[in-house]
């Protein structure tokens, strides 16, 4: 039980990270995280 | 109803507009004490009152009729009427070249309200500056004097923003000598007549005279049957002779200038010192890179050595199967653990960059690489985006915006990779301390210094079959040395470690699993025997042509591609490959070893490694960014695989050479 249990939790955040991750590319964030505040794709990209 | 006002900040490069915009706003934002830092616009919001001030923080700026990438985006956030008052961000320290900009935007007619920052070096110099006088000679603008750096002032620029935008104030303009005002009377009557819609047409009359290409464009039928002489010299002396007069009536003790910043840099910036001082000073950061962090990172490899065994046996007592034991202790945890034990020496690193850059050193880094640059027939601010490679190539790339020529654009993110960023780290300090012991911290060091020659060496290449010369010259601000902001210091290395910590958790978490997955698995599903994994078919695949970098062995050359979802992978990759579940110095780092020879990996084929890992594509975040920038496919392939093939052939080189010799 206690196996099924950690194998669900690693699948269920592993689907969130690649949801997220995926989510992140569709929207031009490539770095999938802060970046160094360059907005290099990872905010809003206002230019366009 | 809603009390929204729109406010941009504008300024010259290196004013002090992020610094601003982050105090107002709580972000986090990279500042650094050299222009050009900022290349996109931003959004964020501050209160006051019962107003919301949405605030824009754009890219520095010296002059409305500007042709670079991130100079456009701020000339045409004002145009496009998205702002309701600009904040004029000026350097009180250089107040000449800030007003030139100052003019500009008061003919724009928008309401702007001066934050003259950076008072406190004025008093430092002891200057003086008449804020009664400044105003009146400036059409009865707000003048606030604000300090971004210890956010003093910042109420006042808020109340004068709210008051200023109720107030609707009379618009102000520079008036000309009278030949030029008669021109701007003839053409904005004209444009008046034919678009009567325009807003501004005062303004549109003067680009129009300097020769303006957008706004010549834009009212081509204006100038049909008339040919406009170009005013743009004019108009320029005029501006800088009202701005000459200007400085006369506010500005005290003028002479007074930083003896301190002049003595500095003429030894930071010799013609010959110049560049082994920035050598030094760079290994003097790898000497605390290594020392300092090796130090803290013992403590960390405890600790996760800890929580490994802790793991290994609560998994043993519930009776855990034993392919979900061997995922999580030599899949996850060796492969996000033995990331994350580098976490002490890429915090050294980045607060040692800080300080650099937070001081002033980096902007002269540009300064003396010039020369070489030039040969290459790029210009020394080339190399700005290449310094900030050191940290991540993704900003670095986009940082190539404040180049104006789009070649050198090019060719500089072609360069820009090669320099270690951060993710390249864990490699070097893994392999050095691996097989080069007590020379691990000169072997990691000598990979920064390939970094830069090589691409060097490869700009000067370019450069001699590149038939398209361009004539560089090197138009940079060096800033005021001083003193490193606590705040601005903390908020680079936070970002880093952030940014660290994030990627451990998200992509290198993925990553071990993938490779946990394919090492374990095959057609016939799982297997105990490695070398008929999926992986060992991938790696023996491509092994065949890293062979002559002696990195043949199907291990390294999974480990290789791995690396291209982030470098930090190759490193969590080595461990999971080997099982290495508890990372510690002595356990891990001996099994690694052990493991390594067997396999014929040896200290040539270290440096091979590391070379390789310097040199061939970063990641794919970088790959998605150099798309992004240059808008061509064709040329990001062409980037990837001379990329690819630079590092074949450097390592080949390397490899061959080492063999002969040792």
């Amino acid at each position: 039980m206690a196996s099924l249990l950690i194998i669900l939790a690693i699948g269920v955040y592993a689907g969130f990270v690649i949801k997220r991750q995926i989510s992140n590319w569709k929207k031009g964030k490539y770095c999938g995280s802060n970046c160094d505040g360059c907005s290099g794709g990872c905010h809003k990209d206002l230019n366009k | 109803m809603k009390k929204e006002i729109k406010v941009g900040f504008l300024g010259n490069p290196n004013c002090g507009k992020t610094t601003l915009f982050n105090a107002f706003t709580g972000a986090k934002l990279k500042v650094a004490n050299w222009p050009g830092v900022t290349v996109e616009k931003k959004e964020g919001e501050a209160k006051y009152k019962d107003w919301t001030i949405k605030l824009i923080d754009l890219p520095g700026i010296y002059s409305l009729s500007s042709y670079s990438i991130e100079e456009k985006v701020s000339r045409n956030c004002i145009l496009n009427d998205e702002v309701d008052v600009i904040i004029n961000v000026v350097d009180a320290a250089a107040l000449e070249r800030n007003l030139y900009l100052t003019l500009q935007l008061l003919e724009l007619g928008k309401p702007v309200v001066m934050a003259l920052n950076m008072m406190d070096i004025i008093e430092e110099r002891g200057m003086e500056i008449d804020l009664h006088r400044m105003p009146e000679v400036l059409g009865n603008i707000p003048v606030v004097p604000v300090s971004a750096r210890k956010r003093t002032g910042l109420d006042v620029l808020l109340h004068a923003v709210v008051h200023h935008y109720q107030e609707e104030s009379e618009e102000y303009s520079l008036k000309y000598s009278q030949e030029i005002e008669n021109e701007i009377s003839k053409i904005k009557s004209k444009l008046v007549k034919f678009h009567e819609d325009i807003v501004n047409p005062r303004w549109h009359a003067i680009k129009l005279l300097e020769g303006d290409e957008e706004v010549k464009e834009k009212y081509a039928d204006i100038l049909k049957n008339d040919s406009i002489i170009d005013y743009e010299k004019k108009i320029i002396n005029e501006k800088y002779n009202y701005i000459e007069d200007m400085i006369q009536e506010v500005l005290f003790n003028k002479e007074s200038k930083s003896a301190f910043t002049d003595k500095v840099d003429e030894v930071l910036t010799h013609k010959i010192w110049g560049i082994p001082i920035f050598l030094g000073i760079m290994g003097i950061v790898f000497f605390l890179t290594f020392f300092i962090g090796d130090l803290l990172k013992g403590r960390v490899e405890i600790l996760i050595g800890w929580f490994s065994d802790f793991i290994n046996n609560y998994l043993i007592s519930i009776g855990a199967a034993n392919w979900l034991k061997s995922m999580i202790v030599d899949g996850i945890i060796a492969g996000v653990g033995g990331i994350l034990t580098f976490l002490p020496n890429i915090f050294i690193l980045f607060l040692a960059l800080a300080l650099l850059e937070d001081s002033g050193y980096m902007a002269r880094v540009a300064y003396i690489m010039d020369g070489i640059m030039g040969k290459a027939g790029l210009s020394g601010k080339a190399f700005l985006p290449m310094v900030l490679g050191f940290g991540c190539s993704v900003p670095a790339v986009m940082a190539t915006r404040s180049l104006e020529n789009e070649r050198d654009r090019k060719k500089t993110i072609l360069l820009t990779p090669f320099m270690s960023c951060s993710a390249k780290l864990p490699i070097y300090i893994l392999f050095a301390n691996m097989f080069f012991k007590e020379h691990a911290m000169l072997v990691a060091f000598s990979l920064y210094v390939w970094g830069v020659v090589i691409a060097v060496i490869l700009a000067l290449i370019i450069g001699k079959v590149d038939k398209i010369k361009n004539s560089n010259t090197l138009l940079i601000e060096l800033p005021e040395y001083k003193q490193p902001n606590v705040r601005t210091i903390g908020i680079y290395v936070w970002n880093k470690i952030e940014d660290y910590l994030t990627k451990a958790g998200t992509t290198i978490f993925i990553a071990s699993i993938i490779m946990w997955f394919i090492l374990n698995f095959n057609m016939n599903g799982m297997t105990e025997d490695v070398t008929s994994s999926f992986g060992a078919m991938l790696g023996k695949g491509f092994g065949v042509i890293l062979a002559p970098a002696g990195l043949g062995m199907w291990q390294v050359a999974v480990a290789l591609i791995a690396g291209l979802s982030a470098k930090e992978v190759v490193v969590s990759s080595f461990y999971v490959l080997f099982g290495i579940g508890s990372v510690s110095e002595a356990a891990g780092y001996s099994q690694l070893i052990l493991d390594l020879n067997q396999i014929g990996f040896g200290a040539v084929n270290a440096y091979s490694l590391m070379i390789f890992s310097l040199l061939y594509t970063p990641c794919i975040a970088t790959i998605a960014t150099i798309k992004k920038e240059s808008n061509s496919l064709r040329y990001t392939v062409g980037v990837v695989l001379l990329q690819l093939f630079v590092a074949w052939l450097i390592s080949v080189i390397f490899y061959q050479t080492g063999r002969i010799l040792f």
